[in-house]
């Protein structure tokens, strides 16, 4: 997929209504629900082996870039809109990309010596992401809470985020993502229906990578 | 992964121990259920915005729901076979919310005369429930209306199920005393830990977003300081120590005298706080005719709380006090008394916490 260069501000490239998403052409990814076996704890696996859960099948996603910031919109299917956290039982949606940080790093979470840069939207916050850092399953640690400028809507039964960035992070260090024009670049992601209590990993992930292309 | 601690883990068929044990003991036939336990734990550790519907110690009737309501059917800690039992979120108002009251309205409002003074919850509702909600009412039928008070901290497990439950290796056992902890830098609010415990002790917070619970004053402890529950208890019941230190109160009453039980042994997490189970008046029928063979609170009831042990040590601790009553020596008496305080019921931990 080709992150087109585009000549519009900042507040545009985050609206997730802008004309300008309406040109930009998605990438339909695929998502499958993360297994029970591959959950960290006993307890986890066997309290989910048998529920259903990351059910939802596709996420639309898009991606542009203007002359200093990176954005990407990712739209899928959310029946009931969660974005509360209020009760103990209060989970909200989520949604988060995952960009190696090395050649070698595993796109589940990635792994030791091959961490992966996270942003996390979550509903409960929505004009921000943050972006974490993680060298394998259980391991994410939150680098900056709001590193990732959000925009989200909740409509007919769809959530779409737009997450934005400027292309080299303002606070450069270990595990965060820098943008590059020209250069390749590929993500996976992860969504979690907090009316059906998801969270951490119990959620629907993409086990594919997404190769972009971020236009100079 | 790597940075998980093993200790109260399972590890290829072995559970990693701490090398010490802090362990309490409760004589429930000194609880008054003064809620001074609570009330100094509250004092101490959960005054921060996030922290106002956490009670780390509750004192709960028994018969009753219990806090959270009905905790003791909702599941988890280990099956027979060691396998997870599945469970369940408590819910904010299962443990009771910290209400808020319309003060505004009544006092400044000038409705003071069309309404009254009353609660509603965070979510805006009229209360159905709180966190002693049903206190004093217990059971049993008149004449032999029964109940008694069941304080309850986090047991400290030696196989604790919410540190195996959480993804993230956040809750650790402490190898020096066992004292087991939630990481708040590394927790991320997920709650599984809520749902594995099978005692239901663990809060979370909704500002922070972190589960949080009794930490043993472990603070206080390190100081030679008794956690504030047991120093301000005002019916000294709450001993303190070593499970391994022979010299000690708590390994007198658990291994020597055995009359310290654990609450719900069934559930497999191996508590590390105990009780003495609580002696009852004989029964009496409609003309006030006592029946010392049926002791008013049922065997059947207490054992389903502390284990087939009850009745033989409801037996020694009735022996042991006759042998008092007739002025014949009794060390289990005598530890039970706590002639001397704080030395005999925490000897590790007398320092006053005003020194420090």
């Amino acid at each position: 997929m080709l992150i087109k260069r585009v000549d519009v501000d900042a507040a545009q490239l985050g609206d997730p209504d802008a004309a300008v998403w309406s040109a930009a052409k998605a990438a339909a990814v695929s998502l499958v629900q993360a297994p029970a076996a591959m959950q960290p704890t006993k307890y986890i696996a066997a309290k989910w082996q048998d529920k259903p859960y990351g059910q939802v099948k596709a996420l639309a996603v898009k991606a542009l870039r203007n002359a200093g910031q990176i954005a990407f919109r990712l739209e899928w299917q959310a029946k009931t809109k969660n974005d509360r956290r209020i009760e103990n039982t209060d989970f909200p949606d989520a949604v988060a990309m995952l960009f190696p940080l090395s050649e070698q790093s595993p796109l589940i979470m990635g792994g030791d010596g091959a961490p992966v840069s996270l942003w996390y939207w979550r509903a409960d916050h929505p004009n921000r992401a943050r972006n974490d850092v993680a060298s394998g399953i259980g391991t994410s640690q939150v680098l900056d809470a709001e590193a990732v400028a959000a925009q989200a809507k909740h409509e007919d039964g769809r959530w779409t985020v737009v997450m934005r960035r400027v292309l080299r992070s303002t606070k450069p260090m270990d595990g965060i993502v820098e943008f590059t024009g020209g250069q390749a670049l590929r993500a996976t992601f992860a969504v979690w229906d907090g009316g059906n209590l998801e969270r951490a990993g119990i959620k629907a992930f993409s086990p594919s990578w997404l190769e972009m292309n971020l236009e100079a | 992964m790597n940075e998980k601690n093993v200790i109260g883990r399972e590890l290829e068929g072995k559970l990693h121990q701490p090398t010490r044990q802090l362990a309490m003991v409760f004589d429930l036939n000194k609880c008054l259920g003064c809620h001074t336990c609570a009330i100094s734990c509250k004092r101490q550790w959960t005054r921060d915005e996030g922290m106002e519907q956490q009670w780390w110690a509750v004192v709960n009737t028994q018969p009753g729901m219990g806090t959270p309501k009905n905790w003791e059917h909702l599941g988890g800690g280990w099956d027979a076979k060691g396998e997870p039992r599945a469970s369940k979120i408590p819910t904010r108002d299962e443990f009771g919310d910290a209400w808020k009251f319309n003060k505004d309205e009544v006092f400044q409002g000038g409705k003071g005369t069309v309404t009254y003074l009353k609660p509603v919850t965070t979510k805006g509702e009229a209360p159905d429930w709180g966190p002693n909600w049903d206190e004093d009412e217990g059971g049993g039928e008149y004449p032999n209306s029964h109940f008694f008070y069941l304080p309850r901290i986090c047991n400290h497990c030696t196989h604790p199920a919410c540190l195996e439950a959480c993804p993230r290796g956040a809750i650790y056992k402490r190898a020096d005393d066992g004292i087991v902890l939630i990481n708040d830098k590394q927790c991320k609010g997920f709650r599984f830990c809520m749902e594995a415990c099978p005692y239901k002790r663990i809060y979370y917070n909704h500002v922070r977003d972190v589960g949080q619970k009794c930490i043993f004053c472990f603070p206080r402890v390190e100081k030679g300081v008794a956690p504030a529950c047991a120093r301000q208890c005002p019916g000294r019941l709450r001993f303190v120590g070593y499970l391994d230190d022979e010299n000690g109160p708590i390994h007198k009453l658990v291994h020597k005298w055995k009359v310290a039980l654990p609450l719900h042994q069934e559930y497999g997490t191996q508590p590390n706080v105990y009780y003495v189970p609580p002696l009852a008046p004989p029964s009496v029928d409609m003309h006030g005719r006592a029946d010392p063979s049926r002791p008013r609170i049922p065997l059947e009831y207490l054992e389903g709380l502390f284990g087939p042990r009850v009745r033989e040590v409801l037996a020694l601790l009735e022996a042991e006090k006759t042998k008092k009553a007739r002025g014949q020596p009794s060390e289990l008496m005598d530890l039970l008394i706590v002639y001397k305080w704080p030395n005999d019921i925490f000897p590790d931990f007398v320092r006053d916490p005003a020194e420090l």
